[in-house]
């Protein structure tokens, strides 16, 4: 499903990455002007002074906050709207118009409505929730209807009683698409939390700061807070990866 | 359990159908492939319903099927996958009792603790053969058990299937394609026509099953004309969709 941990895997990722930074710090010296493109040292020493600002976490940690709780609580409705559209034919037609309308409105529309709604502390979580609903919708449903036929055929001769066909059946079997709805619903959430907090401007958040440092033609400051979300990024994403696959896939 | 007796007729497979299965004995059903052996399991197993025609003394009744493929569930070992169907019908100790039993009759004791992707193809197929020994049916439905083990493995496992049917006799419909198998195991074998199929004919085993081997004098006349009857049904020309 993701990419192969091989042997040389680390090696490669630490090739790959030097790689991108001798391209970023070529073009930083032909551009020669810090303003537009700041060199990696530059961004790295600004890097070092907002790690030792307490501010920094608590901008970070809001926006953790934000995008942790705009994901569980798209994630528990995926859940909740998704297996029984696995389940049901009728049901998934109903709700599939929605879906694609939601998944097919500009992200820009939802953070502006949301402007107007809300206080700009509840934007981040709000747009969240609306742009990553659909897609843990559609994974849940997918894994719903990959359920081998045969295997619930099996469960009705054997005559499973019905709590222990969808604890032990398909439970199990959804899982390995509830991981994927989790990873790429996560991917999805770090980009939309900052759109949000960018427009939105809360009091604390990464958002607020990367506008804040924009106003400023800090550039250097924006591109840190940008590898601060990306780390974040890698970081949850990790984490299932490793993790969560080896304490729920035994049998792989 | 009575006598059962089906006939049914399906519009496309099945052209109607009567035969009796007496309790407790074992019946291989041949004939020529795709002439849907299967789907008369699967209606015997209530996971289709006939068109016409009854099928008598199976109401209620428990029911186990080895399948064409093992269908064991990947996320559940060896062990795993027999309890899973037990565990509503017995106390904790029983299950365990009773998948050892079958796990030990199979000769995969040693892989019990096993994930079936670490089986080989054969061994999956023996986890579902003591998964449907173990659960208490009292008829037992199989298709094709002993398909793609080779023969040394399947001749071994015939006579472990048997030994194990004996301890605990239950009405058993067979499905196969190998004349010698269904001799080895059947108290009656009947060969079904083209599709749609009927019976074409039923041949009792004579031969006491404990004085069978696969070279037994007695069934080799029968085996012979057992395959006979087979190629013949095989080479017949399909039937035109209109008469003549």
């Amino acid at each position: 499903m993701r990419a192969s941990t091989g042997r040389d895997s680390p090696r490669l990722f630490l090739l790959s990455l030097l790689f991108a930074l001798a391209l970023w710090a070529g073009a930083a010296a032909v551009v020669g002007r810090e303003v537009i493109l700041p060199g990696p040292v530059a961004v790295f020493r600004l890097f070092g002074r907002l790690f030792y600002r307490g501010e920094t976490w608590v901008h970070l940690g809001m926006t953790l906050f934000r995008g942790v709780l705009g994901f569980l609580l798209s994630y528990l409705a995926g859940l909740f709207i998704g297996l029984p559209c696995g389940l049901s034919r009728r049901f998934d037609a109903f709700f599939r118009p929605f879906l694609v309308g939601l998944r097919s409105t500009p992200t820009m529309a939802l953070i502006l409505l949301a402007l107007i709604w809300f206080r700009a502390d509840a934007v981040a979580v709000f747009v969240t929730f609306l742009a990553v609903f659909p897609l843990v919708v559609q994974n849940v449903t997918d894994g719903v209807r990959s359920i081998d036929p045969a295997l619930l055929e099996m469960a009705r001769v054997y005559r499973l009683r019905r709590g222990k066909l969808y604890r032990r059946v398909y439970l199990p079997a959804i899982l390995p698409y509830l991981l994927a709805a989790a990873a790429s619903g996560l991917g999805l959430t770090w980009k939309v939390i900052v759109a949000a907090e960018v427009l939105a401007a809360p009091r604390w958040g990464v958002g607020t700061r990367m506008d804040r440092a924009r106003v400023f033609l800090a550039t250097p400051e924006v591109l840190a807070w940008t590898i601060l979300v990306v780390a974040v990024g890698l970081f949850f994403d990790r984490v299932l990866e490793t993790t969560v696959r080896r304490r729920f896939f035994p049998w792989e | 359990m009575e006598d059962i007796t089906k006939s049914y007729g399906t519009l496309l497979v099945l052209g109607g159908i009567s035969l009796v299965v007496e309790r407790d004995t074992i019946l291989a059903v041949m004939g020529p492939s795709a002439c849907g052996k299967t789907t008369l399991l699967s209606l015997l197993a209530g996971l289709q319903t006939p068109d016409a025609g009854e099928i008598c003394g199976l109401s209620g009744k428990s029911i186990s099927y080895v399948f064409q493929e093992p269908r064991l569930l990947d996320w559940l070992t060896a062990e795993e996958n027999i309890a899973l169907v037990l565990e509503d019908l017995f106390p904790p100790a029983e299950v365990c009792r009773r998948v050892e039993e079958q796990l030990e009759g199979m000769g995969l004791l040693a892989y019990r603790r096993f994930y079936p992707r670490r089986l080989s193809g054969g061994q999956r197929q023996r986890v579902a053969i003591a998964r449907a020994l173990a659960y208490p049916s009292r008829l037992l439905l199989m298709d094709e058990p002993f398909k793609s083990l080779d023969l040394g493995l399947k001749l071994d496992l015939i006579a472990r299937f048997l030994a194990s049917w004996q301890a605990a006799p239950r009405t058993v419909v067979c499905v196969t394609h190998e004349v010698k198998e269904a001799l080895l195991l059947a108290d009656k074998v009947v060969v079904l026509t083209r599709k749609p199929a009927v019976v074409k004919a039923v041949y009792p085993v004579p031969v006491p099953r404990e004085e069978r081997r696969a070279d037994t004098l007695a069934l080799l006349a029968l085996e012979r004309e057992i395959t006979a009857a087979l190629l013949r049904e095989e080479e017949r020309e399909e039937p035109s969709p209109l008469p003549a």
